[in-house]
């Protein structure tokens, strides 16, 4: 009978995934962590999560996956007992078998063998362990007598060999119980401990694969080497680690780790020397707190601090696929509640009305639950960037520190996702593009290293995330001149500074003046501008020379469903998000007929708003008595104008549905409703009305 | 009483692989089972852990284990291991 493990597979690459991007995020901390005890809960975390991937692998046979994170697990392993410092190099290593290890883990679970390439790359890395390895060991009696000088020796009174033979070793023609029987000829007392519960794990036995594994113990007048020798020729396929009397702790700890059976550990150590019970005693409450945590003596309790390295909440994983169809299943609901209620209106039945009433409410809040289901923090998606800033910046040899401000953020997972190309561009573009080398800087009085910060931030019913660098800023003059050579704008055309900024998003624009790897092809800038764009976006620019630059995308909270403001133009309903709205106010009264008489704009209060007549837009010939007109007052970020309508027909929960590609050409619409008329309910563009408005009314502002 | 399995003489990593499949097909239809390993006479680390998987998975998978029949070499070499192989209670 074979098991299918497609499933659990799955579930690994998704687990490991999220451990691979801890593991990132712990190795950047490590950079610019001072704290010994935050480095070394950081370093046992990297641990764990190497050794939880290491083990899963193993389970799935994943070979290659399990030949790197073995070798880094070694390593790393040192460096937890202190032995070693993780340094810049060492880190750059770490994160690059991080990468590799995840492109193993895709392929393996695609059942694809990695190119040559990439074993290329693999064998590189485990050289570069092996070395650090070798150099670790090379001397053993240094650590001996460290180990004694620093009194980390064990009370054991009988010699102890952690025996665990590898996977192959049968099909290779070693035969792991004579060895067994060899020492017991050459030894007294030999009692052994065998580990066999592996061969009844997921996969099928096997009877040509080795799953025993061995803890043996004997009193002996032999030496270490002379012990070792009786292992010699299984050496390679095993791992055999010898304690002797009072030897040394690390010995033990590093060896624990080979099995995967805590219980087992305990009960073999308890029979082979009683007097190991203090260190039994350790492990057992380590059992109690983790499985995978055997190898820690630190007596220290984790801290506040310690724990909040880690987050972890009580999270339940949902396929995205469920969340859309609940989401959908919601509008759906909201549709047809919009429905019973007209006819509910209709029966003029008062307590059905009411009823219908309460019915809305509860559904309004499901569809806020349901919704908030969907919401993610931006964090995550900002602290990929610590590596990718990290790795730019030491490309193009600058100093760069990130600040994050505003992870805790939410917003739609779909944003999240569609925005983190975006912001990528972006991201390498400041580096890039706008801040400068250390010499540079200095030589402008600004410090050496470069800041780069990242926020994000809630605004009247829109998600901000700023990107501002202190770098040199945008040169408006080339950008002016390289857009007139594009033929993007004419030579005798006036631009504000804010328009001039934009044109970094037109499409084959770039001023760098050579192409880097990192940006310079002005491709990106044009793809960031078209993803915000159709996440319902909008991109502002904010620079000073000299001073540095802010690239601000505002998105909209949801994509589908939202509360809207619905009114009629032309016997037709229309629908804008009513976050948007800022008040709304009967025309005639604002303004009299002769004073907006071929203007665009109203004196509102001694401001002057744009305006734009709705009717207009739509070419729409015949005009309705100014009396009946009304004015909505719209706000999208910091612009604002009025739209005119011909009557309001006030808050309506929306469900957006895209519309068809017929229509991705038209601006101002953004998608449609259903109304509980079923009639269909246009959705506006908000933003895109605004801008309409406003360049309406700065060509009529020319012309006077 | 069930129909005993009989284990080979040889039980080493030459013939575990063809063994196991008998074992396999011998215990696909069985409610009860009995193991008969006295003419066993030579075993490898391969053939021990084939005698551990039959009896322990035997009992895993809710087999009642009506007989094992064992001889001086394999009982010594699992009492070596510390391997208890006197056949085990189902629950």
């Amino acid at each position: 009978m074979s098991i299918d493990l497609s499933s659990a597979i799955a579930t690994f690459v998704t687990e490991s995934k999220e451990l691979l991007q801890e593991m990132e995020n712990g190795l950047l901390d490590l950079e610019s962590e001072s704290s010994e005890e935050h480095t070394s809960e950081i370093i046992n975390a990297l641990f764990r999560a190497i050794h939880t991937i290491k083990g899963s692998a193993g389970i799935f046979d994943f070979e290659h996956v399990v030949t790197l994170t073995h070798i880094a697990e070694t390593l790393l392993e040192s460096a937890r007992n202190g032995e070693l410092q993780l340094d810049k190099d060492l880190i750059s290593l770490y994160l690059e078998t991080r990468d590799a290890t995840e492109i193993l883990i895709t392929l393996a679970a695609a059942e694809t063998e990695p190119d040559q390439d990439l074993l290329n790359k693999v064998n590189h890395l485990v050289g570069c362990f092996s070395k650090y390895i070798d150099a670790e060991s090379s001397n053993p009696d240094e650590g001996i007598s460290a180990a004694k000088a620093s009194g980390n020796l064990l009370d054991n009174q009988r010699w102890i060999v952690f025996f665990v033979p590898n996977e192959n070793v049968l099909r290779n023609g070693l035969d792991p119980y004579s060895f067994i029987h060899y020492l017991d000829s050459e030894t007294q007392d030999l009692k052994v401990s065998t580990w066999f519960d592996a061969m009844f794990g997921p996969q099928q036995f096997d009877p040509e694969s080795n799953y025993l594994s061995f803890i043996l113990s004997f009193n002996t007048d032999k030496t270490e080497e002379e012990i070792k020798d009786v292992f010699e020729f299984i050496l390679g396929e095993a791992h055999v680690a010898i304690l002797p009397p009072h030897g040394d702790a690390d010995v033990l700890k590093s060896s624990i780790q080979k099995y995967q059976d805590i219980d087992f550990v305990t009960n073999a150590l308890k029979q082979a020397d009683p007097a190991l019970a203090d260190i039994i005693e350790l492990l057992s409450q380590k059992k109690e707190t983790t499985n995978t945590e055997l190898a820690g003596t630190s007596p220290n309790p984790p801290t506040a601090a310690n724990t909040s390295k880690i987050h972890k909440s009580k999270t339940l994983r949902v396929e995205a696929l469920k969340l859309d169809r609940l989401i959908d299943q919601v509008g759906e609901m909201v549709i047809t509640g919009a429905r019973t209620n007209l006819l509910a209106h209709e029966t003029g039945n008062e307590t059905l009305i009411e009823a219908m009433a309460l019915l809305e409410r509860l559904v309004e809040n499901i569809r806020d639950s349901s919704l908030k289901l969907r919401m993610v923090q931006i964090g995550e998606t900002f602290n990929k960037f610590k590596r990718v800033v990290r790795d730019i910046a030491d490309e193009l040899g600058k100093q760069v520190d990130l600040t994050i401000i505003g992870a805790e953020t939410e917003l739609d997972k779909t944003f999240v996702e569609k925005v983190s190309d975006p912001l990528m561009h972006i991201v390498r573009n400041a580096i890039d593009h706008g801040i400068e080398d250390p010499e540079t800087r200095r030589a402008q009085g600004k410090p050496e290293q470069g800041q780069l910060t990242l926020k994000a931030y809630h605004d009247s019913g829109s998600i901000v995330i700023e990107v501002s660098d202190d770098g040199k800023g945008l040169d408006q003059e080339r950008i002016l001149k390289r857009a007139v050579d594009r033929g993007l704008v004419s030579a005798n055309q006036t631009l504000q500074e804010k328009d001039i900024n934009l044109l970094i998003f037109e499409p084959g624009f770039s001023t760098a003046e050579s192409i880097t790897n990192i940006s310079g092809r002005g491709v990106g800038m044009d793809v960031v501008k078209r993803n915000i764009d159709s996440l319902r976006g909008s991109v502002e620019v904010e620079s000073l020379p000299g001073q540095g630059s802010t690239i601000l995308i505002r998105l909209p909270l949801t994509l589908s469903i939202i509360d809207g403001f619905m009114f009629e133009v032309h016997k037709e309903n229309y629908v804008i998000p009513l976050d948007t709205v800022v008040e709304c106010l009967e025309l005639h009264e604002v303004v009299s007929e002769q004073d907006i008489q071929d203007k665009s704009y109203i004196n509102l209060r001694t401001e002057v708003l744009p305006f734009i007549r709705l009717r207009t837009l739509f070419g729409i010939e015949e005009q309705i008595d100014h009396t009946r007109e009304s004015l909505v007052i719209v706000q999208f970020g910091t612009l604002r104008a009025g739209l005119v309508v011909d009557s309001l027909k006030g808050e309506f929960q929306t469900v957006v549905k895209p519309l068809g590609r017929l229509f991705e050409g038209l601006k101002c619409i953004s998608g449609a409703t259903i109304l509980g008329s079923g009639n269909v309910a246009i959705i506006l563009d908000v933003s895109a009305l605004i801008k309409s408005a406003i360049s309406v009314y700065e060509a009529l502002e020319k012309k006077h | 009483m069930s129909e005993c399995f009989k284990f080979p003489s040889e039980l080493t990593i030459y013939e575990v692989q063809e063994t196991f499949n008998e074992i396999k097909s011998y215990i696909s239809d069985k409610e009860s089972v009995s193991f008969d390993f006295s003419d066993t006479t030579e075993v490898d680390s391969a053939g021990l852990q084939l005698i551990i998987w039959v009896v322990y998975h035997s009992q895993k998978i809710g087999l009642k284990i009506d007989a094992i029949s064992t001889n001086e070499l394999i009982e010594k070499r699992c009492k070596k291991l510390g391997v208890g192989m006197s056949a085990p209670q189902n629950d």
